[in-house]
């Protein structure tokens, strides 16, 4: 359930375990559209394009070296 | 009316005790405690105080207490007490684990206890000095940082303390021996064994973070393993672990996120259900763990 709400990635190495979680923006939960606010579809998609579906990705490499670095 | 306080801000990284590092403004701070001492007018002083100065003199306080730790040095303790004693009250989560830590430290490195309360008892509140002398005269039941939710850490900034945290809730199945008298929340110590390396890990893992351009990170706390995290059953919303500490990373153009880090060593399973129980080098959160039915429920 984690998983549909917050972006997450994890990376193991040995016995040491680092968890990445982006702070949701509760704003864009709840706040940024009201519900009787309408949404033009065209620029809705435009939002999505521009959301990073895994903004943490960049991050695992250098976590994965420092693990692995801590196991040697 | 403010004080001379109410203008000075610790920059976020100073109230990371596992990171410590000298900063100019814990002088700063201490002339100021000891410029109100010597004039004398204490209450007028402490009715002055409001709550961010009041953090201020605990997070000085508590940076004294570690730098005495580091330094073998008694005097920052005294400058530690000192600052408790011109705040006036002391709360009680303060005293049982700072105060508490900081005279374990002064035993460590050869301070005189007493000495160090004639210091606090001379400015302080009667009160505060009544709590203190309680907590002195129980101090030979105090053995290690542990009983006071502290654990020494030991990274490539030198020696620091990290703050255990406490849950109070109720915790089925869990050892009766931590349990409070019946009627009352029951509280434990969540786990943190000082022989794991998370601490120093940790350490590099932020500094790491904080090398790149607009990304800065928080201070390092202990933390737990949340179960909803990972697709695993347990017997609890959290999962065991050795030692398991965070902070956050804000990244001033892109999401800002958080950072957990683990010792998970998995227990050793008595009769095999999965064909290798090593850790998988490509693990990742959106796969079972091989050995879940190993974790104790």
């Amino acid at each position: 359930m984690a998983d549909e709400l917050v972006e997450q990635a994890a990376v193991a190495v040995g016995d040491l375990v680092a968890l990445l979680t982006v702070v949701p923006d509760f704003d864009e939960f709840f706040g940024e559209f009201g519900d009787d606010e309408e949404i033009d579809e065209t620029e809705a998609d435009e939002v999505d394009d521009e959301i990073d579906d895994d903004p943490l990705a960049l991050y695992l490499e250098r976590v994965r070296a420092i693990l692995d670095a801590a196991n040697n | 009316m403010t004080t001379p306080l109410n203008t000075l801000d610790y920059e976020p990284l100073a109230y990371d005790l596992v990171r410590y590092r000298d900063v100019g403004l814990d002088d700063q701070i201490w002339q100021v405690i000891a410029e109100a001492i010597s004039g004398g007018d204490l209450d007028t002083f402490r009715r002055q105080l409001d709550e961010g100065d009041l953090m201020l003199i605990a997070t000085f306080a508590r940076r004294r207490i570690v730098k005495a730790r580091r330094e073998a040095n008694g005097e920052f303790l005294h400058q530690a007490f000192r600052a408790y004693a011109l705040a006036g009250s002391i709360g009680e989560a303060e005293l049982n684990v700072w105060i508490k830590g900081a005279l374990l430290t002064a035993q460590d490195i050869g301070t005189n206890v007493e000495e160090l309360f004639d210091s606090f008892a001379e400015i302080a509140p009667e009160p505060s000095v009544d709590n203190l002398r309680v907590v002195i005269d129980a101090l030979e039941r105090l053995e290690h940082l542990a009983q006071c939710h502290l654990v020494a850490t030991e990274t490539s900034y030198g020696p620091g303390l990290l703050n255990i945290i406490v849950q109070r809730d109720a915790v089925p199945g869990f050892s009766i021996s931590a349990m409070s008298a019946p009627g009352k929340v029951s509280a434990f110590q969540v786990a943190f064994d000082n022989a794991s390396r998370v601490a120093s890990v940790a350490a590099q893992l932020a500094d790491a973070f904080d090398e790149l351009e607009h990304h800065d990170t928080t201070e390092i706390r202990h933390d737990q393993l949340v179960a909803t995290s990972f697709d695993v059953v347990t017997g609890g919303s959290f999962l065991p672990a050795r030692a398991c500490v965070s902070f956050h990373v804000n990244v001033l153009n892109g999401p800002s996120f958080s950072v957990i880090l683990a010792d998970v060593t998995p227990p050793k399973p008595a009769t095999p259900r999965v064909t290798s129980p090593k850790w998988p080098t490509n693990w990742s959160n959106k796969r079972p763990w091989p050995w879940v039915t190993w974790w104790p429920s």
